[in-house]
């Protein structure tokens, strides 16, 4: 088993789909390990190509899924289709919970047009499937992610009495898994560079789209186990999509005050700056809840899909000043990256604080990437994504570099001196005193300087 | 038997000329095929073709007939869009019944209180683009299985016998995605949505039921009328939407509408635990570490004399088909149910279509 590695530009996602099933399927570059094409086509059935499994006759099915998503547009399209609305609203316990009731879909009660998305953005979303099947959409695969018990921004309908109810609103097909993306409009500069790193298992995908870097493992990582583990699968992407977000909403016409409502939407944007899209080391979670999905999900030894997280990046609520004994508006304010609670899934060796992170031996150490459990029925690293390392101190370049006689690609978390957290964002900000703010700006800034990750180019 | 797939099929004439075909092809005899006949409503215009079909072994008959504009049962609703096709089972076949009507076949389920016949029956675009799926057991009983598949939505008829448990007289079973009086579309449009809105399971039980089993179960025979089918619904004869026979069939699928503390509920063994609870519920018959469904029997129960004290017996399996979650299974296609290798293809069917009115709930059909 042999890395391959090869480079170039793509124009867009469809492109770079292109490029990667004539590469990964050639048989004169990948010899034994080439893949099989199972199919190719638009969105919501996707690509999907065949891969070796774990063991030898075994088999797993790599998934890319593009996208254009526009804002106010394709979710209400997807969503307002009348079978849709049946499934997810009408007959729904979490919507109407009317089933079997008929309806017309022309006449839903939704207060503004229905939508999970904060902003608009061409995606590729990452996936990995245990089964094949044709005739099922990309997301339907056998062995893919689960995400029925998402919780996003919910949603307003109206009731006969004039009341407005909350209403937790699915997710597109696709959206949820490990995603790369570029802006709506396509790549910055007409063409983004990318680089494939893959073996018979695995492909690493690293795209810079003008010094805007993202990255991706898809296949079986290596875990530390004696072939017990059925299918040890990670899907990395650049970012899960979500992001916390805030809305004031008024529930009924007698309401004073506004409920501050926070919940997770789907922002796919390169530049969006919250920690929800970055590296694997520095994986962050949009909400400190179990089981929420991030950039890094993990197939575990029961079959269920796991997100892994070293971060928590919410958002918190900040009343308007009041003047006359209400408050009329709410202000959601992004909180700095926080370590999670509830969330027991971690990367190493990031999963706890790099600011000081130096390697005894004082020179650039390149420490593997590992996965660690740490919920109450299980304690331990499952295993690590080969080819993709942390290094022991901050990079100084980025793109291929040599060390110690062998090539990597060095890549920073999004772009080049990104900002761990930004204090004072939207306007308000807490702590006016500058000394405090300035230790926050430097520790910020140490720990920004360490979020790199190292892939190697050559075996 | 290989199952056969005919897509692009304009409407419910068109299924039955294909219909007959794979059946003819399978070892059924057909008696009519295909012939015009005449409106129940006295006219003298045909309305209507009759595909009467008998099973290689003599003991099943059915008799399929479609709906272009007019009822084809005596007691129907939505009948001002009568567009669709009707099944009765019979345990003999007459060309020309008494009546005069297509129906009136030997010994064909009755209501208890109406003594009108019932039957199951689908609705059919008559200017749509159906697939047909057509599917036939052979060993160990017979059963013929018709899925119609429009819009991505599929009805279901099927036709057959029991794969009897001990010895008793009887044996035939008629299923459908709805019984004769529901058996048209509200929808003028035939819209997908409101079709499903109106289906119930295949061979499941459920308030309006839809399968229907002969059998000489004690001493109903006897009664006065006679009763010779059990329903797979309530045990109330007031309102013929129920279409109550007289006696009671019950299934392990059942729906939502049969709540576990009603009256008329048969507590057999069922799998309303293992069936998805909503249209977003994968159900309990799938496992998330190897994506197995597993092929759950069909076990048919009917209500002992005397009906008052609710006991049920097995009575027999419906022969090669099984209730599935499809979770992880396309509509159509063809899987390997058994784990890891059987050799044993089974084509899968949802109820009405994946994550629909009844969830992931399909079945599959062994080939």
């Amino acid at each position: 088993m042999a890395i391959k590695i090869t480079k170039g530009t793509a124009a867009s996602f469809d492109n770079l789909i292109t490029q990667i099933i004539t590469w990964v399927t050639d048989k004169t570059v990948q010899g034994d390990d080439a893949w099989t094409l199972m199919r190719n086509e638009p969105w919501p059935r996707g690509t999907i190509l065949k891969a070796a499994g774990r063991e030898s006759g075994e088999y797993q099915y790599i998934g890319l899924l593009p996208n254009e998503i526009e804002k106010g547009k394709t979710y209400a399209d997807w969503f307002l289709q009348k079978k849709n609305l049946a499934t997810h609203f009408v007959w729904s316990p979490n919507g109407l919970n009317k089933p079997g009731k008929d309806f017309d879909a022309a006449k839903m009660p939704f207060v503004e047009t229905p939508d999970i998305f904060e902003a608009s953005a061409q995606v590729l979303h990452l996936g990995i499937f245990k089964q094949y099947s044709a005739e099922l959409d990309w997301q339907e695969q056998g062995g893919g992610i689960d995400f029925s018990n998402i919780k996003l921004l919910p949603l307003q309908y109206m009731q006969e009495n004039g009341g407005k109810v909350d209403y937790n609103p699915p997710l597109l097909p696709g959206c949820g898994y490990p995603t790369l993306s570029i802006d709506f409009t396509g790549p910055t500069i007409d063409v983004f560079k990318f680089w494939l790193v893959k073996d018979a298992q695995r492909l690493i995908i690293v795209m810079n789209n003008a010094e805007v870097w993202d990255s991706a493992f898809l296949g079986q990582f290596e875990p530390y186990d004696g072939g017990e583990y059925a299918f040890p699968a990670a899907v990395v992407g650049g970012t899960s999509g979500l992001v916390s977000v805030g809305r004031n909403y008024w529930y009924s016409p007698n309401q004073r005050s506004p409920v501050p409502v926070i919940g997770m939407r789907l922002d796919y944007r390169p530049q969006q700056w919250s920690l929800t899209h970055g590296i694997a080391p520095f994986a962050t979670a949009a909400g400190d809840a179990a089981g929420i999905p991030t950039q890094v999900m993990l197939c575990h030894p029961d079959g269920t899909w796991q997100g892994y997280a070293n971060y928590v990046q919410a958002i918190t609520a900040v009343a308007d000043h009041v003047c006359n004994g209400y408050v009329t508006n709410y202000h959601f304010v992004r909180q700095e990256p926080a370590r999670p609670q509830n969330i027991k899934f971690r990367i190493r060796p990031t999963e706890n604080d790099i600011e000081d992170f130096a390697h005894g031996y004082g020179k650039l150490k390149l420490e593997p990437i590992e996965l660690l459990q740490m919920d109450s029925e299980c304690r331990g690293i499952l295993g690590k994504l080969p080819y993709m390392f942390f290094s022991s101190r901050p990079m100084k370049e980025y793109g291929e570099i040599t060390i110690s006689g062998k090539k990597y690609l060095s890549i920073p978390n999004g772009w080049e001196d990104r900002k761990f957290h930004i204090p004072g964002h939207a306007g308000v900000v807490y702590n006016c005193d500058v000394d405090t703010l300035l230790v926050q700006e430097r520790r910020i800034e140490k720990i920004s300087k360490m979020m790199n990750l190292l892939i190697r180019l050559e075996e | 038997m290989a199952y056969q797939k005919y897509t692009g099929l304009v409407d419910a004439a068109a299924i039955l000329t294909k219909v007959s075909e794979f059946a003819a092809a399978n070892g059924w005899t057909v008696l009519q095929n295909c012939v015009s006949d005449l409106p129940i409503d006295g006219s003298s215009n045909s309305d209507g073709v009759l595909l009467s079909l008998k099973s290689a072994d003599g003991t099943v008959f059915g008799q399929f007939r479609t709906a272009a504009g007019k009822k084809i049962f005596p007691s129907q609703r939505n009948d001002g869009n009568a567009y669709g096709i009707g099944l009765v089972a019979s345990t003999a076949h007459t060309d020309k019944p008494a009546s005069g009507y297509w129906y009136d076949q030997p010994n064909a389920p009755k209501h208890v209180g109406t003594q009108e016949v019932l039957g199951v029956g689908i609705p059919v675009n008559p200017a749509g683009s159906h697939t047909l799926y057509c599917n036939t057991i052979t060993d160990p009983a017979p059963l013929l299985i018709v899925s119609v598949e429009t819009d991505g939505v599929f009805q279901h008829l099927a036709l057959g016998a029991l794969q009897k448990i001990g010895d008793w007289d009887g044996g035939l079973i008629l299923s459908g995605s709805r019984n004769s009086y529901n058996m048209f579309t509200a929808s003028k449009t035939f819209d997908a949505t409101t079709i499903e809105t109106e289906s119930v399971p295949l061979f499941s039980m459920t308030t309006n039921a839809a399968t229907f089993l002969r059998a000489d179960i004690d001493a109903a025979p006897l009664r006065n009328p006679s009763v010779l089918w059990a329903s797979a619904g309530p045990n109330d004869a007031s309102n013929i939407s129920y279409a109550y026979t007289g006696k009671q069939l019950a299934l392990p699928v059942k729906t939502s509408e049969v709540p576990a503390a009603a009256k008329w509920n048969a507590f057999i063994p069922d799998y309303s635990k293992l069936q998805s609870q909503n249209t977003t519920d994968s159900g309990r018959n799938v496992n998330t570490l190897n994506c197995i469904t597993v092929n759950m029997n069909l076990i048919a129960y009917v209500l002992r004399d005397p009906d008052g004290l609710r006991n049920f017996s097995p009575v027999g399996y419906v022969p090669g088909v099984y209730f599935i979650s499809m979770r992880n299974v396309a509509p159509g296609q063809m899987y390997e149910i058994s784990y890891p290798k059987s050799g044993l293809l089974h084509q899968v069917f949802p109820y009405t279509r994946r994550r629909g009115i009844y969830g992931m709930d399909g079945f599959s059909v062994q080939q």
